[in-house]
């Protein structure tokens, strides 16, 4: 059965996952370049100071990049199942609801750990040609909130989507709103280093918030 | 059970949005700026004068004693403080209690040297330009490479990304016959080429030792201080400066503030009784008669007159009424139980942190609970018993509590 899901939902995001891709190997080529060409064009020194003494993360450009792909996600995956309430034929399959929910939300946060996986690696390795590896700690350390914030856009945005009833979706994009925005605070490097667990340890809540209103779906609630 | 856990995940969420969202849009329409004073130290009068901006843009001069001043005759019972304008009215006296006063005397002894919480409470990145400090030419100029201290000392240069293996071992033996214990605990430096010279780093080993790392003519220059390994420090601020009276300042754990002073490396502990590094900026103010030490915060003031050789003179002290204590903080209080800070002015890193009321939030979790009683049993007629848990949240969170509960409503449950 789950095998039978992981296809329909591969089916649904297949262009999601080809499109990311380009998007994001293009401006990870992009700050790759970008990098050489500072250092082509000024003292490699100053390029360092410039870095670690202002803070300035060299890989700003795709700071929105995967919250927007976690949004453009829950928004692929589960507006096709809401149309003519497509949804409500899980119901009628061996498989728990919930289960099937949750399984649902899980393809789409493998996808996105996927994605966040290779920003990762591929920010280690451009840091680690050009900077000390002091730089390419904080680096990582700088750029993992803004991946958190594509799992909790993610999970935000399916509720937004599944719930059948707009009052609920406006408390929920009242929900989503600051604690997304609680993780682009700053511009700098490793300003988040004391509080990352405190906001990975609230994300984890958003795992489980998709499934009031697949309840709600299910019972046609309308308020 | 689990739509049910659901729902409680989304109401907590909501909670935490909502004590995000709401303090912040509170204190946006009712903050308000500190009215502080200015406060002066007079080489005239040998008093202090303030000045304070009450009535739109006119502010007001005046002295502990009542008396008033217009704008003038305040700057001239200043000279060292206003003495560009002295000089304009002719009027820069040649001498203060016998010591020769002129422009230049004053512009080359005057000097600023401060530090904030933020100063001390920021990422730091732990590689550092080692400038050359005896130099053939008047200005500094960058290396072209960047030190760390691990658990020896190693140059990476720039262009290659590499560790310059030669220069690495030489300064890391350096360090080592001067009685360095890797790896270094604490680095500081004035790391840039904006100064007038360059005194290098104080660095403090594993044994606590403070040490003071050169580079003079290509060499290493390192020696042990000698500075206390018991003083606990937690922060060092180096600002090279051409009156040479002092390297920089050290704050330790417990708030003490000590200058480390040229003459082989004594300290002088300043007067800093109160001082909270984490919350309060500091400023040494020199000038050719006076050292003047002050520090504030949101709740108050204290600023020391000393003598050039840090003799105490006098010390001022004031508090106005601190934010806790204003109208809108209790409406504040009564309203939210608690926020979520999640920036400070103290504080460059990103937080997550509850900061609860206090008492006062007892009466908007009662007012909570009663809103939430009355409008489930008579307009919503929800079972109360169902959702007992509602009360629980609204008992721990108050009015958001309340907001969420009754927004976000219980499904007939299965």
């Amino acid at each position: 059965m789950y095998k039978a899901i992981l296809y329909k939902e591969w089916i649904k995001i297949r262009w999601w996952v080809i499109g990311y891709l380009v998007v994001m190997l293009g401006s990870l080529i992009y700050i790759g370049l970008d990098v050489r060409q500072w250092f082509e064009m000024n003292d490699a020194i100053r390029v360092w100071l410039y870095v670690i003494q202002r803070s300035v993360p060299f890989f700003k450009s795709l700071k929105f990049i995967p919250v927007f792909a976690g949004i453009l996600l829950a928004i692929i995956q589960f507006v096709p199942e809401m149309v003519k309430k497509r949804y409500r034929l899980t119901f009628h399959l061996p498989i728990d609801e919930n289960k099937s929910l949750l399984f649902m939300s899980f393809v789409g946060l493998g996808m996105i750990a996927l994605f966040s996986l290779l920003v990762l690696v591929s920010l280690a390795v451009v840091s680690s040609i050009y900077f000390p590896h002091e730089v390419s700690a904080i680096s990582l350390l700088t750029v993992a909130p803004w991946l958190l914030a594509s799992f909790v856009a993610y999970l935000g945005a399916s509720a937004i989507t599944v719930d059948p009833s707009w009052k609920y979706r406006v408390v929920y994009a009242v929900l989503l709103y600051p604690i997304v925005q609680s993780l682009f605070l700053g511009g700098n490097l490793g300003l988040y280093r004391f509080s990352l667990i405190s906001y990975i340890f609230l994300s984890l809540i958003f795992i489980l918030i998709v499934l009031f209103p697949g309840y709600r779906l299910r019972k046609g609630s309308r308020l | 059970m689990i739509p049910k856990i659901s729902r409680y995940a989304i109401i907590i969420l909501f909670i935490v949005a909502l004590s995000i969202l709401l303090p912040s849009l509170y204190w946006m329409i009712f903050d308000k700026p500190i009215q502080a004073p200015m406060v002066f130290y007079s080489s005239i009068k040998k008093g202090f004068l303030f000045s304070e901006n009450r009535t739109g843009n006119e502010s007001e001069y005046f002295d502990n004693e009542g008396n008033t001043y217009d704008r003038k005759t305040f700057r001239t019972l200043l000279p060292l403080s206003y003495y560009s304008d002295l000089l304009k009215w002719n009027i820069l006296p040649d001498n203060i209690d016998g010591i020769p006063i002129s422009y230049s005397i004053i512009r080359n002894k005057s000097l600023n040297f401060s530090f904030e919480p933020k100063d001390l409470n920021t990422p730091i990145i732990d590689l550092y330009p080692l400038f050359e400090s005896q130099s053939d030419f008047a200005r500094l100029e960058l290396p072209g490479e960047l030190f760390r201290v691990g658990t020896s000392l190693e140059f990476i240069d720039a262009e290659t990304n590499k560790i310059i293996t030669a220069k690495s071992q030489e300064f890391t033996q350096a360090l080592h016959d001067a009685g360095f214990q890797f790896p270094a605990k604490y680095i500081a430096g004035n790391p840039t080429t904006r100064k007038p010279f360059d005194e290098g780093y104080f660095i403090i080993d594993a044994a606590n030792s403070v040490y003071h790392l050169k580079q003079i003519k290509g060499k290493p220059f390192c020696v042990n201080t000698g500075i206390s390994s018991d003083l606990n420090i937690r922060f060092i601020k180096v600002q090279e400066n051409s009156m040479k009276e002092y390297y920089g300042a050290i704050v330790t754990k417990t708030n003490e503030i000590y200058l480390i002073r040229y003459n082989n490396y004594s300290l002088t502990k300043l007067p800093v009784d109160g001082y909270i590094a984490d919350e309060m900026t500091f400023r040494l103010q020199c000038n050719p008669i006076y050292r003047m030490v002050k520090y504030y915060d949101d709740k108050g003031l204290t600023y020391t007159v000393m003598d050039s050789n840090y003799n105490y003179i006098d010390t001022y002290q004031t508090c106005w009424t601190p934010r806790e204590e204003w109208t809108s903080s209790k409406i504040a209080a009564i309203v939210f139980p608690f926020s979520i800070e999640r920036k400070s002015g103290d504080y460059r890193y990103i937080k997550f942190k509850f900061v609860f009321t206090g008492k006062l939030a007892f009466i908007g979790i009662l007012l909570g609970l009663i809103i939430t009683l009355f409008l489930k049993v008579n307009i919503y007629h929800e079972k109360l018993r169902d959702n007992w848990f509602d009360f629980v949240i609204v008992l721990f969170s108050g009015l958001f509590g309340t907001l969420a509960v009754l927004l976000i409503r219980p499904e007939p449950w299965d």
